[in-house]
């Protein structure tokens, strides 16, 4: 028998409330908690914490940056897009501003077009990363973006190429000059 | 042409086209000098003069495809000065354009071609069916209604850049070189045609650089050379030659 002198190392594992789940609460918490009677150790790993919310938050900035990258990447090759498509009709496109096309007629094709371009866009780019997020989930525990995102980032996507057709149209289509 | 006086400033309103004192510069030589002409409702003018004069210049001005650099073109009400951007889509309503090189859209069929300047007003699809049909049986174009324009001949095309010009009812046709890539016969034909759209009342502007086509009790002459227009005694002597 092994007798009563004999203890298991006791120890409880402690589950946050979301809002509790950074830095300074947690260092706050383990402080008290380490105050307790009878609590020898407060393990919450200390040592890497810091360095991984900051390495989480250089990855968030990065996001923010190579969405940004891709946003204005997307308007630009969409003007680009429209550009050409407004050179390649651009018969058509003389043609009807000299019958009396209002400018919202002959812009409205191009637009549509530009909506299309972007809308494409955006969700090509969401199937990458869900294929790329799908390999990678193996490794890291995570889960894909919130249902919300995905339509914000759908319609972010219509609005850049909406965008980018308008320039490259404001660029492309003839007017009258002094 | 007029000073302020009365008879002409009343004068002025009904005027169809007046260009007063243009000039229009591409680079640093003037295009157009000091041009001053006017076209009334229903008249048929022929301007005319060498090739590089300043009539494509002219007609590119009066549809407001461009701006004069110095003075004034009014067309139907409107003034080169005043122009807001909604008003060079409702000028060019008003307008009928035909060109040397047709410039029929290739990817269209002639009912379609013929059918833009209606679509491009917001004419409803029953009147545009309506209209487009009538006005090719009218220009015995109706068997060619679905052919697209480069299966058609030089004469068949040009008609229907004439019937697209005139199928929303313009106040004034402008015609240039309407017959430069036609041989004789055609090209009467198709000056027939505008002499009869001229007489149905419609204004008409053609430019050409041989005047002879046209006989001279049916039109005004105006002759341009080097961006200016020269005075009828001029011309006279010009046709001598
Ligand atoms: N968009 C432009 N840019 C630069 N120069 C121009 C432009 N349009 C016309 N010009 C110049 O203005 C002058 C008049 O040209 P325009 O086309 O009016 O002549 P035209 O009388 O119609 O000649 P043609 O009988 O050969 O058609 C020419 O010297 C031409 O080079
Ligand atoms: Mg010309």
């Amino acid at each position: 028998m092994m007798g009563e002198d004999f203890h298991l190392p006791a120890s409880l594992q402690i589950g946050l409330l979301p809002e509790w789940r950074n830095t300074e609460r947690i260092s706050t918490l383990a402080a008290s908690l380490s105050g307790f009677e009878g609590v020898s150790d407060v393990v919450y790993g200390e040592d890497y914490l810091p360095g991984l919310t900051g390495l989480i938050g250089t990855l968030h900035k990065l996001d923010l940056f190579a969405g940004t990258i891709i946003l204005v990447g997307v308007s630009l090759v969409v003007a680009g897009a429209v550009r050409l498509a407004v050179a390649r009709r651009s018969l058509t496109v003389e043609m009807m501003t000299i019958m009396g096309a209002s400018d919202g007629f002959v812009r409205a094709p191009f637009l549509f077009e530009g909506l299309l371009s972007g809308l494409a866009g955006s969700v090509g780019g969401l199937l990458f990363t869900y294929a790329v997020s799908q390999i990678l989930s193996g490794s890291i525990d995570h889960s894909f973006l919130p249902g919300r995102w995905i339509g914000g980032v759908i319609l972010l996507g219509a609005a850049t190429g909406l965008a980018g057709s308008w320039m490259g149209l404001s660029s492309s289509l003839p007017s009258p000059r002094k | 042409m007029g000073p302020s006086s009365m008879p002409f400033r009343f004068r002025a309103v009904t005027l169809m086209i007046r260009f007063d004192g243009v000039y229009r510069s591409y680079s640093e030589w003037p295009a157009l000098e000091d041009v001053s002409f006017s076209v009334e409702p229903g008249e048929f003018v022929v301007l005319t003069g060498p090739s590089g004069a300043g009539k494509t210049t002219i007609l590119r001005l009066i549809w407001m495809g461009d701006l004069p650099s110095r003075g004034r073109v009014e067309v139907a009400g409107y003034s080169s000065d005043r122009m807001r951007p909604a008003d060079f889509p409702a000028l060019r309503r008003k307008i009928g354009v035909v060109f040397q090189d047709f410039k029929l859209l290739p990817d269209r069929t002639v009912f379609d071609n013929v059918a833009l300047p209606l679509q491009v007003a917001g004419t409803s699809t029953r009147a545009v069916r309506k209209r487009v049909f009538s006005l090719l049986g009218e220009m015995g174009l109706s068997h060619r209604r679905l052919s697209m324009p480069h299966e058609l001949s030089g004469g068949e095309q040009q008609r229907v850049a004439v019937a697209r010009a005139m199928v929303a009812h313009p106040s004034v046709l402008l015609a240039d070189e309407p017959t430069g890539n036609l041989d004789p016969v055609v090209s009467r034909r198709v000056i027939e045609l505008l002499v009869e759209i001229n007489r149905s009342g419609t204004a008409v502007l053609m430019a050409t650089h041989d005047p002879r086509q046209i006989p001279p009790r049916l039109a005004r002459l105006i002759f341009i050379e080097q961006g200016r227009i020269k005075d009828p005694s001029d011309i006279q002597s010009v046709e001598a030659r």
